[in-house]
């Protein structure tokens, strides 16, 4: 007999057992119920206002951006009335 | 409460049960109590399916557990073509195979299973028997792990494995061949034999 030929026998025997097991129904229950996805339109009103605030931040940066100015360009200036 | 093993007669399991068709149905429709019935009907299989994933009861049993909540919330991919045992056993497979991986990750844990000095040499009974196999199985990387596992208790062949697991025919030969040659070696480097008695 092999090695192999003993846990194929080893095998025979451990079929045999009894597994411990218990009524798992009511956690079986318990887990569903805490595993059930949160309804849809709560997420959907967040995701909403998310995009709407994120879309205001967008045109108020974009318009900053554009009126903004160069903060060394006031420099220019004072460096021609400088030139003799 | 002990309950007999029965993974084998789970997964050979004829026809689709016409109570589990009615329990399916109400389930579907939000009848947490049929769903109830089909869990006390299918967890003794279900849990000698997952006693070979791992031998603490507690474990075992969590594992029962996600295996039921994985199959409520995925109740309507099951078609009803075969049996729900047979639907029941690929997700175990998959639970098991999940639970493995996680553990196998967390190498203290597998380096606490080694095989038990006192098993009785000669005739180990099933308890036994199914602790010396599970602690030489658990030296064998996951995957290789698994296809023994349902080839050697669930008596499945290389398709019924494909099966189970997604991997391809090919694939599970090659896991099986390397998995057997691999086990051969660990139980040489064991003396399974001496300590069994069994060399004559």
């Amino acid at each position: 007999m092999d090695e192999l030929e003993a846990i194929e026998q080893l095998v025979v025997r451990a079929r045999r057992e009894r597994a411990p097991a218990g009524d798992v129904a009511a956690a079986v229950l318990v887990g569903i119920r805490a595993g059930r996805p949160a309804p849809v339109l709560p997420l959907s009103l967040v995701a909403a206002g998310a995009a709407l605030a994120a879309g205001v931040v967008l045109t108020l940066a974009v318009h900053a951006w554009s009126s903004g100015t160069d903060p060394q360009a006031a420099l220019f200036p004072v460096v021609e009335v400088m030139q003799p | 409460m002990a309950l007999a093993v029965g993974a084998t007669a789970m997964y050979n399991a004829p026809l689709v049960d016409e109570t589990d068709r009615r329990d399916i149905a109400a389930a579907r429709a939000g009848d947490e109590e049929a769903f109830a019935r089909l869990v006390r009907r299918h967890q003794t299989a279900v849990a000698s399916l997952l006693w070979r994933f791992t031998r603490q009861p507690a474990e075992c049993e969590e594992l029962v557990q996600d295996v039921f909540v994985e199959a409520y919330f995925g109740l309507d991919g099951y078609r009803g073509e075969g049996p729900l045992a047979h639907w029941l056993a690929r997700i175990a497979c998959r639970v098991g195979y999940r639970f493995w991986k996680k553990q196998s990750r967390r190498a203290a844990a597998v380096a606490l299973e080694h095989l038990d000095p006192a098993v009785p040499a000669g005739d180990p009974g099933p308890a036994e028997a199914g602790a010396l196999v599970h602690a030489l199985l658990a030296r064998l990387p996951p995957a290789e792990r698994l296809v023994l596992i349902l080839m050697y208790f669930d008596s499945c062949g290389v398709r019924e494995i494909a099966e189970r697991t997604g991997w391809t025919r090919a694939m599970v030969k090659m896991r099986a061949y390397r998995a057997r040659r691999r086990l051969k070696a660990i139980a040489r480097r064991e003396r399974l034999l001496e300590r069994l008695g069994w060399t004559s």
